[in-house]
Formats: C-alpha cells, sequence, structure tokens
C-alpha cells in the first residue's frame, strides 16, 4: 500500500510561502462563555502528480486566539467545528487529470492549537494542485481567565409588562455594571478593614432580558435574569464581584435606594489560578429591602 | 455569454446584471472582538464566464482581480472592523480548441488560480470580495463560488435590519 505523505503548513503571516490571506476572525459568544473563530486562508500544498493518483494528507496549523495582552491563548476545547475546502489553484499539461479534496476535519492538539486535516489527490502526466481554500468555523474555549453568572429577580420585584411590580423595568438592556475588584488591605485599621475597592477587570451582561432559567423557575416562576461575564480576570488574586443598577434602569414604588444585589452562589473572594482558570455559576439576585 | 477579457472584472446584481447566482446573507448581534457587535455571512456563487482561447505552451498567463460585489451594504453610521473570505473553484473547463502546441497536438495545458483573496467595501459601503485569478491555456473558468465573514460595528439597531434577534 502506498505510503500517504504528510505536509504541514503554517497559516500565520510568518509563513506566506504556506497558505495565502490567512485571516482569523475571534468573536466573543458571551453566552455561553464560548468563543466562535472563523478561519479563512488559500492552503499552498503545491501538490504534483506525475502520472498515477498521488494522495497526500495536508495539516493545515491554524494559528491560536490572541488575549488582551498580545500573548495567545491554548485551545482548551473544541466544541463544535464546521469547515469546507475547495479547489483554488491548479494546472495540468494534459488533457486527463483528476484534482481532489477528499475530506476535511479539524482536530485539537494537545499543546492547544487548532489543526485542518484535509487528503487531497491528483492524478496527471504532470498535474498540480497548488492551492485550495478553507474555511473553518469552531466553537472553542480557551485558557482565558473568567467569572460568570447570572443576575435574576422574581417577576413582582420588576417586569416590563406587570403594572403591579414593585418596581417598573424601564429597559430590557443595560442594567447592571460588572466589576471585579480588590479591597487592599488596611493595615492602620485596627477592625482589619480594608481600603477602598479597586477594579482590575470590568465585566459585561452577555445577553439580554430573558425569562429565568429552568432550574430558577421553580424559586421565582415567572422571573428574570440576564447573564454577565467578566473577562481577563487577574490570576492569583482575591477578587470580589460587584453588581450595581445602572441609573434609571429600574424606578421603585419607593425609595430609589431601596433595590439591592446579594451573590447567592459561588465563592466571595474569588481566586483564579491556572489550574483553575473559570468561576461559573457566581448568580446575583436583585432584592427589595422594604420587602425583606 | 462570455465577458470581456479584461481585468478588473467586477461581478454584481445591480442594474440588471444577474453574476450572483444563489446569493444568500445574514447577520447576528455578537459581544466582541471590540468593537464589533455584528457578524455578517454572505455567500453565493459568482459567474464570470471567463473564456480564453490562448495556448499556454507559447502564450502567458492571464491574470488580474475579479470584484464580486455583494447585496450586503454598511449602514453610514456602521464601521467595518474586519472581514474574511473564501472562494473556490466552482465550475471550470478545459478546451482542447487551439490544439496546444506545448507537447503535441493532443496537449492541452491549463492553468486555473484563485491566488489571493480579501473583503472590503466600495464607495458607498457595500461589501465587495477582491480575488486576484491567474488562468492560462485555452480554457473557461466560469463560476467561483464565496463566503465572506464581515465585523460590524453598528451604532443603533433597529427592527427592520435583521440583527434583532
Amino acid at each position: 500500500m502506498k505510503e500517504i505523505k504528510i505536509q504541514s503548513l503554517y497559516a500565520d503571516k510568518d509563513h506566506p510561502q504556506d497558505v495565502s490571506s490567512p485571516k482569523m476572525l475571534d468573536i466573543f459568544l458571551g453566552t455561553p462563555v464560548h468563543h466562535l473563530l472563523i478561519y479563512t486562508g488559500i492552503a499552498i500544498p503545491e501538490w504534483d502528480s506525475q502520472s498515477s493518483a498521488d494522495p497526500e494528507q495536508v495539516q493545515v496549523h491554524l494559528e491560536r486566539p490572541i488575549g488582551s495582552d498580545g500573548n495567545p491563548f491554548n485551545v482548551t476545547q473544541l466544541v463544535h467545528y464546521t469547515a469546507t475546502v475547495g479547489l483554488a489553484s491548479i494546472e495540468n499539461k494534459d488533457s486527463d487529470f483528476v484534482f481532489a479534496t477528499e475530506d476535511v476535519g479539524v482536530s485539537l492538539t494537545a499543546g492547544g492549537e487548532l489543526v485542518l486535516v484535509s487528503n487531497i489527490s491528483v492524478t496527471g502526466e504532470p498535474s498540480w494542485l497548488h492551492r485550495f481554500s478553507y474555511q473553518v468555523n469552531a466553537i472553542i474555549d480557551v485558557d482565558e481567565p473568567l467569572i460568570s453568572g447570572i443576575i435574576f429577580w422574581s417577576a413582582t420585584l420588576a417586569s416590563p409588562t406587570d403594572e403591579n411590580a414593585t418596581a417598573t423595568l424601564n429597559r430590557t438592556d443595560d442594567l447592571f455594571t460588572v466589576r471585579a475588584v480588590v479591597i487592599p488591605p488596611a493595615p492602620d485599621n485596627p477592625f482589619g478593614g480594608g481600603g477602598p475597592p479597586q477594579v482590575v477587570a470590568v465585566g459585561e451582561v452577555t445577553g439580554t432580558l430573558l425569562e429565568q432559567p429552568a432550574d430558577f423557575q421553580a424559586r421565582f416562576p415567572g422571573g428574570f435574569s440576564v447573564p454577565y461575564v467578566i473577562r481577563n480576570v487577574p490570576l492569583d488574586v482575591p477578587v470580589h464581584v460587584q453588581v450595581e443598577i445602572q441609573p434609571g434602569a429600574f424606578t421603585p414604588h419607593f425609595s430609589p435606594t431601596d433595590l439591592d444585589l446579594r451573590q447567592v452562589s459561588g465563592p466571595d473572594p474569588i481566586t483564579l489560578t491556572l489550574g483553575h482558570m473559570k468561576e461559573p455559576n457566581v448568580n446575583f439576585e436583585l432584592f427589595s429591602k422594604q420587602l425583606h | 455569454m462570455a465577458r470581456e477579457k479584461n481585468f478588473p472584472f467586477h461581478l454584481d446584481n445591480i442594474e440588471g446584471h444577474n453574476d450572483l447566482i444563489s446569493y444568500n446573507s445574514w447577520c447576528i448581534p455578537i459581544r466582541g472582538p471590540a468593537p464589533a457587535n455584528v457578524l455578517a455571512t454572505i455567500s453565493g456563487i459568482a459567474a464570470l464566464d471567463l473564456d480564453t482561447d490562448d495556448d499556454l505552451g507559447t502564450e502567458s498567463k492571464k491574470e488580474g482581480d475579479v470584484y464580486i460585489m455583494t447585496l450586503f451594504g454598511l449602514k453610514p453610521t456602521d464601521t467595518f472592523v474586519d472581514g474574511s473570505a473564501v472562494v473556490t473553484l466552482a465550475r471550470v473547463c478545459s478546451d482542447d480548441s487551439t490544439k496546444g502546441t506545448f507537447f503535441d497536438g493532443d496537449d492541452v495545458p491549463v492553468l486555473f488560480a484563485l491566488d489571493d483573496v480579501e473583503v472590503g467595501l466600495n464607495e458607498v459601503k457595500l461589501v465587495h470580495i477582491r480575488v486576484h485569478i491567474v488562468v492560462g491555456g485555452d480554457i473557461a473558468l466560469d463560476k467561483i463560488a464565496f463566503q465572506a465573514n464581515v465585523l460590524i460595528h453598528r451604532e443603533q439597531f433597529a427592527s427592520t435590519d435583521g440583527c434583532d434577534y
């Protein structure tokens, strides 16, 4: 049986001879906290045949997503992918020829790199499959330190439609400000308190107003929630998650200071490390001080 | 009908042209990379209908740019953040009518190449795909399949722009 040759190509700006027009779009999906990576390019295997069907396996090493600090992330999970390849540049000097991209797949290496794998084949005397195009859409996780959760409340507290609710929900977006803060020690404080909170990462609400997830429906039937995420949380530092109501988001029927938020699940403080990069389910409840 | 054999080609579906087949597009709201908040995907098959009668054995290759002008436009207040595209050969033919001379009377050397691709905007903010093409021999490069992915920053969403779900 003929041994299939394997050729490795690298889709980055340092290897223009391997891949033309390499691009990666890194799209943060928010909820759930995955990334959608869209890779496109024109691989240049320059594979030729002298007569018979000559197969080759091409492995295109795809670029890693880049973090806000400029360093590449490792891909920790390949959740789903779609991939396609097609002929881009072929040449033949005889009337009989075959050019084939036989299959395509994407794999995740132990080193946290995505690789497109395609078996190609050429027949002709001579024929060249100079280039093939590819697109990979991959939903992935990266080793990015983050905290995520939901902020929820009961329908009796605030509703976009129920006029009998305690507070009026004035909009369905921009409801909360989310931050990760550290509270530095205050050694001169005899009661052991800390200094003023310092913001170390700013979060964002990553979805619009939804009815409660199923596991909250039993406790808060008909309630609402929004998901949030705080990315690029510093490692090895105990942080607290601070959630505040955006001005004007809710209009209480009584004192404007009567609405408050409390953390109802997850640790506090939270310390992320290289071995524990993600803290999900750090959930907050919006409540009325008057009703509790 | 075969087009003029002059680069650059402009393929579109406006002003009575029907160059783009199986054309489709959609867009969805996204959460970054900042400042992008919309991802648009545009796909179809562009009918180039490039037909040459050259002999690659004695005549040089032809090359130049083809612009696939999509119907997807940015709003005046939108900003183009980034884009990528994939293009593939969708329909190609070789033709021995010139009885090429490279080897003997029956040999017809041919070359079809999509060497480079990029996404951009034209002057009215319609998304276009520029493809650098090289062809040689007595060939027809009839169709090119394409898909473009465009990241956009949209200042304001409207209920009718298809990006609010």
